[in-house]
This record gives C-alpha cells, sequence and structure tokens, in this order.
C-alpha cells in the first residue's frame, strides 16, 4: 500500500492505477481519478462492478495498490446501518459514540451536543436527537447517517447508495442537501448510486465500472 | 409486626461471615455482569457469551490435567484462548459467525465432559455447572474485586469503540476504528468476566446474569444510558434478592438470581417502551 502526495491541494482524492481486492467478494483495478473540493463525482455501474469496494478501499478497510492521496478528513456515510431496531440507542447516543471517548452513560458532554445539534439542523433533523435511531423512518435515517458523516465536517465525504429506503420527498432533500454542503462546505463527494435522479440532480462528473474497471468518465 | 419479622428473616444470615463475603461478592459480580451485557445484547453477541461459559468446562478440565489447582487461572486463560479463536475463525472468513462459535462451543464442551468424566468422576465438578458462591473466600473476593476495578477501566475505554465496531466495519474504519482488534478486546473482556464468575454462579445459568438485566433493561430504558443503569440496578437488586432467598429457601444461589431476574424481565414487558 502506498500513499503519495501527487495532486497538491487541488483535489481532496486522488487516485492513480488505484486497485483492492475484497476476498472472493469484488475487485477493482486501474482507476485514476481526482475529486476537487466543492465537486462531486458519482460512481455508477451494475451489482458487483466494484462500487463499494472502491469506497472502503479509499476509507481504508481493504489494502489497495496503485496510489492514493487524502486531503484531509474523510467522512463515510453508509447505506445503512448493521442496527438491531429494538436497539435503545439514541440519534445522540450514535453521534456520543462516535465522537467521544466518554461512554453515554458517564454524560454527554457540551461539546459533543453543540455538534451533534449543529450537523442535525445543517441536514433539517434538529428535532430527532433523542429519538431512537431504530425507530425512525427511511428519510429520516439518511439524514441522520449523513449528520454523522459531517461531523466534524470532511473534506471528502463518501455515500454509499444514500437514496436506499427513503421517498421522493426524502431524495429531493438528501439532494439539497449533498448540494449545500458542496457549496457552502467546499465538501469533495464520491457517491456509489443506482439513482439515474441522483445523477442529474447532484452530479458534476460520472464514472461507469463494470467488473472492477472503469468503462467510462464523464 | 410483619415487617419486624422480615427484618429479622433478612438480618439471619448476615451473622454469618460466609454469607457476608458471597453478599460481597454479588454487589461486585451483578453489576459486573450486568454493564456486559448491554453491549452483548447490542452487539448481538449473546451467543458468544453463552459459549464462553459453556466452553469454560474444558478450561476446568485441562487445568485439572496439568495439575493448576485454582480454577479460576485455567478457566480464564481457557476462556481468552476460547474467545480469540472465535474472532479469528470469523476474521479469516472461514466460518460464519453463529458457526464459529457453535463449532468451538461444542469442541470446548466435549473434551470437558470428557476428560472430566474420565473414571466416572464427573460429579466432583458439578458444582461448576450450578455454582457455589456462598463457599467463597476473602481471597477470592479481594481477586473479584480486582477484576471488577480492571473491568471498569477497559469498559470505560472500549465502550464507544465496541458500539461503533458493532454498527458497521466501513464506518468503524472512517472514524480510525479497528472493528477487529475491538472486537477481539471486547471478545476478551467477555472471556474474563464470565470466566472469573462461573464457578460461583455456574455454568447452566451465567449467561442468563449476562442477557436477562440488559433484556430487561431494554424494555424500558429510552437510551444508552437509561439502558445501561437499569440493566445495573435490576441486575444488582434481583441478584441480591435471590440471594437472600436462596438461603430462606434452600436453593441453588445461582438459579434463584436467574428467577429474580426472570420476573423483574416479565413485569419490564407489562411497561414495555
Amino acid at each position: 500500500m502506498t500513499e503519495t502526495d501527487m495532486e497538491g491541494p487541488r483535489s481532496v482524492l486522488s487516485l492513480r492505477s488505484f486497485g483492492a481486492r475484497l476476498g472472493g467478494k469484488g475487485f477493482l483495478e486501474g482507476v485514476d481519478l481526482d475529486v476537487a473540493p466543492g465537486e462531486v463525482v458519482a460512481v455508477v455501474g451494475p451489482n458487483g462492478a466494484g462500487k463499494s469496494t472502491l469506497l472502503r478501499a479509499v476509507v481504508g478497510e481493504i489494502p489497495h495498490e496503485g496510489q492514493k492521496m487524502v486531503q484531509g478528513r474523510v467522512g463515510y456515510m453508509p447505506q445503512r446501518l448493521d442496527f438491531d431496531p429494538s436497539s435503545c440507542a439514541t440519534v445522540q447516543d450514535l453521534f456520543v459514540a462516535s465522537l467521544s471517548r466518554r461512554p453515554p452513560w458517564l454524560g454527554i458532554s457540551r461539546s459533543v451536543r453543540e455538534a451533534a445539534g449543529e450537523s442535525l439542523e445543517r441536514v433539517g433533523a434538529q428535532g430527532l436527537s433523542g429519538n431512537r435511531f431504530g425507530k425512525l423512518s427511511g428519510g429520516e435515517r439518511q439524514r441522520v447517517l449523513l449528520a454523522l458523516a459531517i461531523t466534524p465536517l470532511p473534506d471528502l465525504l463518501l455515500m454509499d447508495e444514500p437514496e436506499a429506503g427513503i421517498d421522493l420527498d426524502g431524495l429531493g432533500l438528501l439532494h439539497h442537501q449533498v448540494g449545500t454542503l458542496c457549496l457552502h462546505c467546499r465538501m469533495g463527494v464520491l457517491l456509489a448510486t443506482h439513482s439515474s435522479e441522483t445523477l442529474q440532480k447532484v452530479a458534476h462528473r460520472t464514472m461507469q465500472l463494470d467488473r472492477g474497471r472503469v468503462v467510462g468518465l464523464e | 409486626m410483619i415487617f419486624h419479622q422480615m427484618l429479622q428473616a433478612l438480618s439471619e444470615p448476615l451473622h454469618y461471615g460466609f454469607f457476608r463475603r458471597s453478599l460481597l461478592a454479588v454487589v461486585l459480580l451483578a453489576p459486573m455482569l450486568s454493564m456486559l451485557g448491554c453491549l452483548v445484547v447490542e452487539a448481538r453477541m449473546a451467543y458468544f457469551s453463552d459459549a464462553v461459559g459453556h466452553g469454560g468446562l474444558a478450561g476446568i478440565a485441562l487445568g485439572a490435567l496439568v495439575g493448576i489447582v485454582d480454577p479460576f487461572l485455567s478457566l480464564v486463560t481457557f476462556s481468552v484462548m476460547l474467545a480469540l479463536a472465535v474472532v479469528g475463525a470469523r476474521r479469516k472468513g472461514a466460518l460464519s459467525s453463529d458457526t464459529a462459535i457453535g463449532v468451538f462451543q461444542a469442541a470446548a464442551m466435549a473434551v470437558g465432559v470428557v476428560l472430566l468424566s474420565r473414571g466416572g468422576g464427573f460429579a466432583r465438578y458439578s458444582r461448576f455447572l450450578v455454582g457455589d458462591i456462598l463457599s467463597i473466600g476473602a481471597h477470592e473476593l479481594w481477586r473479584l474485586a480486582a477484576v471488577f476495578a480492571v473491568f471498569l477501566v477497559v469498559w470505560i475505554w472500549i465502550f464507544n469503540r465496541v458500539l461503533v465496531a458493532s454498527l458497521g466495519e466501513t464506518l468503524a474504519h472512517s472514524r480510525k476504528i479497528s472493528p477487529w482488534f475491538t472486537l477481539a478486546v471486547f471478545s476478551v473482556v467477555v472471556a474474563v468476566v464470565v470466566a472469573s464468575t462461573i464457578q460461583w454462579l455456574g455454568i447452566l445459568v451465567i449467561q442468563a446474569l449476562v442477557v436477562l438485566p440488559a433484556a430487561t433493561a431494554r424494555n424500558l430504558a429510552r437510551s444508552m444510558a437509561g439502558l445501561h443503569w437499569i440493566a445495573v440496578a435490576v441486575g444488582t437488586g434481583c441478584s441480591v434478592a435471590g440471594l437472600f432467598a436462596s438461603w430462606a429457601w434452600s436453593t441453588a444461589s445461582g438459579a434463584t438470581m436467574v428467577l429474580f431476574c426472570f420476573g423483574a424481565f416479565l413485569v419490564s414487558l407489562v411497561f414495555r417502551r
């Protein structure tokens, strides 16, 4: 695995001859890509094309080949959480677990409360802090996951099929929020998606993958 | 009058040193197992902690075979090895989670039973099945207190990490948390706590004292903090009540504590949120 400075501060993510292997489940090779601040690059392709493998390799979960340069902090928004719906963990508990070393049963610091409140407000989910995560609707969950991913504000946001489980209104809101984050926070976004609407509404460029190889970049 | 009689019945066993020691042991054991249960339930590892408990039989047997007199050492050592073997098998992807646990549990149980039953001597070890908290000595009580103190430190350090790791591996990596390392440390904590309490509470019921307080608290709590403190209150209260009841009824202490915890669980269903 190598990580090298290549493009300087212009790109928040630069990949050169980038590849990764995920056991027998997926592979990826020969990816060259730059994501600029404020830019949304959508990654599309059929199931098994390597979209999630790409995101997981960029996060550092799986080893990669080639060169990777990440400028600043990375935020990750999963498609869904591996979450027991009967859990009594609240939205605020998830923020505490992600941001703080102090367990929620020993009290929640003011800084964590404020950071959570600010992010939830940014995505229009300010009233959900005390709600159980397992009781939220699909759209509310995705907004909370987005708020978690942008706390603290990342330079590069990775989103894995964020449209999963949300209705049309929720999708419109999500597009608006991603657009706002890029515009106002100059956040680069790498977004794996199946949704043609997401492509039209938020993507500046599209990278098409098929069986682990790039077959189109426009 | 009735109140006075009840008070007398409650205070009567407290005249005995061994009962006071066992009461202190319960006050250490119960909160520790209840806290452990919160994350065991959240991370869906109830089957794992059960397996560690049952696998402890092999630890006792192997300890006896190599001449380790104190079952605490052999129990803890073997349970930690068992826990790490399960985590290793899961990480290599050789087996699914529940299959890995099932395979190692079955093997450990079989080894334990075969070794302990050689020459018809299994009856000598039956105390490990039902536990015997009334026999705890001062030295063992201090050891339990030390385990509790170390547990608290590790627990505070690892709690948030386990919670994040249980939500998803990629999410954990994005937060600079190694999910496998976290899982391994958590598994070792489960193994050490379960193994160090088995001989007092019994292999057959230890799992219930891990899971029942947390399951009860889940029905009542609105947050993780609520889950934690309700579980500790329920686990400790029911275990102390169970200890006194076992004295009055001349029953096995561990199993009686479990019955009280189960009663609390049934009541919690009525008030379920």
